[in-house]
């Protein structure tokens, strides 16, 4: 007896108690107090299945209100939306579930039987009213789906045909469900026919986190289901916010939206309720309550609703209620604004019922207990690569506080306080910014905690719980580094050590006796009138120590040399590189506060080599916009010199040389003028650029660093390929929209391409479906999709096939942004981005600092060895950008709390030092790296391009020629990018009167170098319609000048520009220029440019001797034209349309 | 120079108390900064061929959707912009501002109407997922761009309308609107109300200042608010009743 007596209070401790439902509901209404009701329309256009849930497909359906969290019995935080409606066929659903900002992608597989593993909707239907048993219909972010019957377990052998689509969007995932109805055993629709419902949302990552419409005390509640009723053509009842309206108020927005041509009559109740026990778990304690008599006693299984209802009112005081009679007319809606002002945090219940008038039904009923939480919010970005912390930013501006109250954050881990900062809050920008090191803790999910508190008194609270990824296989990678393997890329040469200094291709640096660079030798001609001096004086004196080279390797050569005093310790490194970069660290370390009366630094260069100069961004203003302002200019460097605030670079230099100077910050800079911190003094025979890095007495007691660098140019050897021989023209290969194959036309056109001259093709990347490479505009590799997978195997195909037949370098546009949806990156990819962000093309402009450059570089790899394309099209990428992120490396705080942006000058020349590896020596040789960069050529970045590409939209002008678009001072061939644009000041055929004087080529596009005649199908005029046009602004001689340049021996010729041509030919009006490329007495290419803006009909004197050529045996073609000119012994007439330009070969008899 | 001062100072004193029209409708539940279109008939009542070389000078405020306890607004207005080249580039503009919680979204849009003739023009503003931005004039779509930042997406509570001139403007006011309709989604093209105007369940708000009444010589208007708690009358202050596109509008100034 004993035995039977335990066994049964067992078994009645674990039986439940219910409020007792009706199939009826107006039977007892206060069943709507436990489980919610919603009568939903019969709608006359049925949805389209396409995962969209538009709002207006969606506007005339019901509403649900939102999702109850089943582990906290609470209104979720975020979006859950379920809409329903039907038809005569079909039941239809449209869900929206958000999840927490920083959650990944939802959980998401491809096998149906499995999608009940993965963030999933589960959709629970019970078309018997009481029944024991439900259809399940579950379904995932990618569309998969399956459906079964559940009792205890869910049979999945029962099967209906139903549809379902759903999507990621930027909330969540969203998606919409069409269900037969006679599937589900509703063969007949009767209006008021009762079907209960659980739609969940089942979310599995990044925590588990189940929600449902109505509570369910547990998962195989079958009797906890909310009633959905089949109505008639009614209003759709819409709950559009319930909870925390705005910061002070809370309450609930209904819609009624009456789609029919009918009026109807709704009573409407609201009621808002405080629970009065702390803590209360509503739905619970409406459980517990319909079970008066406990556990231990025998009980009813059910108890009648408005008993239960009764009791817990007991515990709910009413704070604000609503009655009201409403009419809505046809075609029309009416809202419910129900607002209640409230201050501070609490636990509430809001309870609603709309019931049709005239007919007595309940059209829609809920209870929904919900938090209002004190209004903090909490922003948290990883820095785990670049720094290894969480940064977390809590804003409370809604909040009243206290400058006396403190701000607390922990980090926690499975109930464990791992991590714990604390500060006074800030008044002034009412939040605060914490760095939670997270270096060494494992990658899984971990609770954020923070709590504003007056003491011991909690005044505002949030939590958030963060995943913290693994580390990605790209970080950290070497690829690219030619230090690494100590291997010099082509063109240069190894370095070599000499006894006072070293040498690297065509300079040779030399130091004196303490060490200063008294040398620069380049191209065998002295640069410096005396030596490069680095001055610098504290308070007291100090000594300086040897100087010790402690690398030398044939990439980089570095010295080091200490100085001290009893007050301070120091040193300065010199770090020279291959292409004859030399970077000076200085790092002064203070044992106690000492002065720095000044520093500064000076290169004195003879005057003959000074003669121009370019120079970039002014100053470190805290944004990459406001840095344009003044971002550059070029000139000629004027008799009384000139002085300039604060720049990141400058370069002074002439025709055939110069040096160039950067530095990526003022922090530390201290100066009795601001607008002189940079002065270029001519001197007589000497121009000194002088560098005032402190000249106004600066105190310091901490440790501070100065960091800048300078480069002898030209850096390289002038490519004579890329210069004269490259013929590159740019478009888009095409493959077919399948993304099956390729049509017969691609290689037609790379037929034609060829035959009209090309060696090179540069791909685009098109956002369309035929583009062979990438949608995602700017990225070095294709998104791992299974489109995207096709897309290679075909590009691969095409680029093989170019290469069979002559294309020698295929190259790829590959930059523009980092991306915070890439699969490997997104957990990342704000330790990319440059600071503040730069929205662009649906991503975020990078910054090439080691997280980015590490991703590129990676994923360019990859690239080229699948496609084994020969280049990059890089655009504006060396260029350094402003960029204020300051735990990447960028960026900084001055003494005033005023954020000033830096620019990543050595980061950027770190990563196309990278990239040009990866394509001259790394992966491949004799790359391309074609950079598109319409400043001047950024000589320390660019040494590591193959051309510098600019002039796009760029005014072309004479003056600033050599500082600006001439490549021969810098090693570098330049190439122009102009078009016919309303943008441009000019047409193409203008520009080239400027850019034959630079010798230099514009990029040409297919449709000027095609020809129609053999490939008619190309859609573009073709280059006979050019051809045919000869000196036109609206012609284009691109294959011309091709043609020319193909047939010419450069290899034996000597280059003479305009300013150096008197010698060969004059001309009185000094806006015809004239320039030429010489095989003395064999053949020559003469260019003659008019800045005229009128026709210019005159007599240009040519030395035919000196030249080389005996008159008269000589032709003169104009090549454009194909019209031989007659010379005269002296010269030729000519004439020249205004602002544009003839070219004639010259060939002997 | 003090007589100078003292018209500059009444003449601004006058301008802020000046007689410019504007009615002040109560918000709730009538804008979601997720999903909207916002229509409107207007008309200059100044030139917009008209020069300046400032940055800006205004000629006209439109409406404006104000959340005060959030210092949230969203602004339509109009004036004259100097351009690059001073008064040469001067054009007239369409201004779409926002500015939530205190911070003004940067770069509002600008909608060049330097074109418009002196007639009624239609302005439709449409937005969805919080940031994504379409302008229709005159049933031609002029703009389609996205915000920098989202709008949080948001029903919002207290919060007022204020067709007209806001509270504090120191110029005059130089605009005639009518049949100002708020739906509460991203209308397509043919469902503008240029094409179509009808009253439909989406439409949160409808103004064609038919329903004027006067009452102890005040004027007030009662339009279509779908808020049940906002439905009535509400003063129409300052400004004049005139004819409008279709049977009566407002001008707001005297």
């Amino acid at each position: 007896m004993r035995k039977f007596f335990i066994l049964f209070l067992i078994c009645s401790f674990f039986s439940f108690s219910y409020v007792k439902k009706y199939e009826e509901i107006e039977k007892d209404e206060f069943i709507t107090y436990r489980y919610p009701v919603i009568r939903i329309p019969y709608v006359e256009k049925k949805p389209v299945i396409d995962g969209i849930v538009d709002k207006e497909e969606w506007g005339n359906f019901a509403l649900l209100s939102p999702l109850i969290s089943l582990q906290t019995g609470k209104m979720v935080d975020g979006i859950g939306n379920i809409y329903a409606g039907y038809d005569n066929e079909n039941i239809y659903f449209a869900f929206q579930f958000g999840r927490p900002t920083y959650a990944g992608e939802p959980i998401a597989g491809d096998e149906p039987l499995n999608v009940w593993a993965d963030d999933c909707i589960e959709f629970f239907i019970r078309p018997i009213f009481g029944e024991k048993w439900e259809y399940s219909f579950v379904g995932n972010v990618k569309s998969i789906y399956e459906e079964g019957k559940r009792t205890h377990s869910t049979d999945k052998k029962w099967k209906i045909k139903w549809n379902f689509k759903a999507r990621k969007t930027d909330f969540g995932w969203e998606g919409e469900m069409e269900i037969p109805l006679k599937d589900i055993g509703i063969e007949k629709i009767e209006k008021g026919k009762v079907i209960e419902i659980a739609p969940t949302n089942n979310q599995k990552s990044p925590v588990v986190m189940q929600s449902c419409w109505t509570y369910l005390r547990d998962w195989f509640s079958h009797y906890d289901f909310g009633y959905l009723i089949l109505g008639d053509k009614i209003p759709s009842i819409r709950i559009l916010k319930v909870g925390e309206i705005d910061k002070n108020q809370i309450g609930v927005l209904i819609e009624i939206s009456n789609f029919t041509d009918k009026k109807f009559n709704y009573d409407i109740e609201i009621f808002l309720y405080k629970p009065l026990l702390e803590g209360l778990n509503y739905f619970k304690f409406v459980d517990e309550t319909s079970n008066p008599l406990g556990a231990q006693a025998e009980v009813e299984p059910e108890t009648e609703a408005k008993d239960v209802i009764c009791e817990v009112m007991k515990k709910l005081e009413v704070i604000k209620e609503y009655r009201k009679s409403i009419e809505i007319g046809e075609n029309s809606s009416v809202r419910i604004p129900f607002l209640y002002d409230f201050e501070g945090k609490g636990d509430f219940v809001i309870y609603y019922k709309i019931k049709d008038k005239n007919e007595n039904k309940i059209i829609a009923s809920s209870a929904i207990p919900f938090e209002k939480k004190l209004p903090l919010t909490i922003k948290i970005i990883p820095y785990i690569l670049s720094k290894g912390i969480l940064e977390t930013t809590v804003e409370y501006s809604k909040l009243k506080i206290d400058e006396n109250f403190n701000i607390e954050i922990s980090l926690i881990d499975d109930g464990k306080t791992l991590k714990k900062l604390e500060k006074k809050v800030d008044i002034e920008n009412q939040k605060s910014i914490f760095e939670i090191p997270v270096k060494d803790l494992i990658p899984k999910s971990y609770k954020i905690k923070c709590q504003i508190k007056d003491e011991d008194k909690i005044k505002g609270e949030i939590e958030e719980i963060y995943n913290i990824p693994p580390i990605p296989e790209w970080w950290d990678n070497k690829f690219g580094y030619p230090e690494v393997y100590d291997v010099v890329p082509e063109p240069w040469k190894p370095m070599e050590k000499k006894k006072n200094g070293f040498s690297v291709w065509n300079r040779e640096i030399i130091f004196d006796e303490i060490n200063e660079i008294k040398s620069i030798k380049n191209s065998g001609k002295e640069m410096l009138t005396g030596p490069i001096r680095l001055n610098f004086e504290f308070s007291d004196p100090f000594e300086f120590g040897r100087t010790e080279c402690i690398e030398s390797k044939k990439t980089k050569i570095t010295y080091k040399k200490e100085f001290k005093n009893e007050k301070l310790k120091g040193k300065i490194i010199l770090e020279n590189e291959f292409d004859g970069f030399m970077k000076y660290t200085l790092l002064i370390e203070p044992k106690e506060k000492i002065e720095i009366k000044n520093l500064l630094f000076e290169i004195p260069l003879k005057r003959e080599i000074a003669e121009y100069y370019q120079r970039g961004s002014v100053g470190t203003p805290s944004s990459y916009h406001e840095s344009l302002k003044d971002h550059k200019d070029y000139g000629k460097i004027p008799e009384k010199g000139f002085k300039l605030p604060f720049v990141e670079e400058i370069w002074i230099g002439n025709e055939e040389m110069g040096i160039e100077y950067v530095c990526e910050t003022d922090q530390n800079f201290s100066n009795l003028n601001d607008k002189e911190v940079v002065e270029v003094k001519v001197d007589g025979k000497n121009v000194i650029l002088k560098i005032n890095f402190v000249n106004k007495p600066k105190v310091i007691e901490k440790p501070i660093t100065y960091q800048w660098a300078i480069i002898p140019t030209p850096v390289k050897p002038m490519n004579k390929e890329f210069l004269h021989n490259l013929y590159l023209t740019q478009s888009g290969f095409s493959i077919e929209k399948t993304l099956d194959k390729i049509p017969e036309t691609t290689f037609r056109f790379i037929d034609a391409i060829v035959e009209g001259g090309a060696n090179a093709f540069c791909q685009w990347a098109w956002n369309n479906p035929e583009s062979v490479w990438n949608i995602d505009f700017g990225a070095p590799g294709y998104r791992p999709t299974e489109e995207n997978k096709k897309r290679e195997k075909l590009f691969r195909e095409i680029i093989d096939y170019a290469h069979k037949k002559g294309i020698k370098w295929v190259i790829i546009y590959a930059i523009w942004n980092t991306y915070p949806d890439w699969p490997n990156l997104k957990n990342y990819w704000e330790e990319t981005a440059l600071y503040p962000l730069l929205p662009g093309f649906g991503a975020y402009m990078y910054c090439p600092q080691k997280p980015f450059s590490d991703w590129y570089i990676y994923t360019l790899k990859e690239t080229i060895e699948k496609l084994n394309i020969d280049g990059v099209y890089l655009d504006s990428s060396a260029h350094p950008r402003l960029c204020t992120n300051i735990h990447h490396g960028c960026g900084y705080i001055d003494e005033d709390g005023k954020v000033h942006g830096t620019y990543p000058i050595f980061a950027t020349r770190e990563f196309h030092k990278r990239i040009y590896f990866l394509f001259h020596g790394g992966l491949k040789k004799n790359g391309l790296v074609y950079a598109h960069n319409s400043h001047f050529i950024y000589a320390c970045i660019e040494s590591f391009v193959d051309v510098h590409h600019c002039g796009e939209g760029s005014t072309l002008t004479r003056d600033i020629l050599i500082p600006k678009f001439y490549g021969y001072p810098f090693g570098i061939p330049v190439s122009f990018t102009r078009w016919n644009n309303p943008v441009y000041p000019e047409t193409r055929m203008n520009s080239w009167r400027f850019v034959l004087q630079c010798d230099s080529t514009i990029k040409s596009h297919p449709s000027m170098i095609i020809s129609k005649n053999i490939f008619p199908e190309y859609k573009g005029f073709g280059r006979e319609y050019y051809i045919k046009l000869g000196y036109d602004t609206k012609g284009e001689v691109v294959y011309k000048i091709w043609q020319l340049y193909k047939k010419f021996d450069f290899e034996n010729s000597i280059w003479i520009p305009n300013w150096k041509i008197e010698k060969y030919a004059k001309v009185e009006d000094p806006d015809i220029w004239i320039c030429m490329h010489l095989n003395k007495g064999k053949e020559a290419i003469v260019v003659v440019s008019s800045f005229k803006d009128e026709n210019f009909d005159g007599f240009i004197e040519f030395n035919w001797k000196e030249m080389g050529f005996e008159y008269p045996k000589f032709k003169i073609i104009d090549w454009i034209i194909d019209q031989e000119i007659k010379p005269e012994e002296k010269g030729v007439k000519l004439n020249v349309k205004e602002k544009l330009f003839r070219v004639f070969y010259i060939s002997k008899d | 120079m003090i007589k100078k001062f003292t018209f500059i100072f009444f003449t601004f004193i006058l301008l802020c108390f000046c007689e410019n029209g504007r009615i002040i409708y109560k918000g709730e539940g009538i804008f979601s900064f997720e999903e909207l279109t916002v229509e409107m008939w207007i008309k200059f009542n100044f030139d917009p061929n008209e020069k300046t070389d400032k940055v800006w000078i205004p000629k006209g405020s439109i409406l404006n959707f104000e959340i005060p306890e959030e210092k949230t607004i969203f602004s339509i207005s109009c004036g004259l912009k100097a351009g690059r080249k001073g008064e040469e580039d001067s054009r007239c503009y369409l201004r779409i501002g926002f500015c939530i919680e205190g911070k003004e979204i940067p770069y509002p849009v600008l909608i060049d109407c330097s074109n418009f003739s002196n007639n009624w023009h239609h302005i439709a503003i449409l937005w969805q997922e919080g940031k994504k931005l379409t302008i229709y004039i005159d049933g031609n779509e002029i703009l389609k761009s996205s915000l920098q930042e989202k709008i949080k997406k948001d029903f919002v509570g207290k919060s007022k309308l204020i067709i007209g001139t806001p509270l504090v403007w120191f110029y005059e006011n130089q605009i005639e609107i009518d049949e100002i309709r708020i739906s509460s989604i991203a209308r397509k093209k043919e469902e503008l109300s240029i094409y179509k105007n009808i009253i439909d369940p989406y439409v949160l708000f409808y103004e064609n200042f038919e329903n004027i009444k006067e009452e102890n010589g005040e004027i007030f208007t009662e339009p279509y608010i779908v808020s049940i708690e906002s439905k009535g009358k509400y003063k129409i202050e300052n400004g004049k009743i005139v004819e409008g596109k279709f049977g009566k509008g407002y001008l707001f100034s005297k």
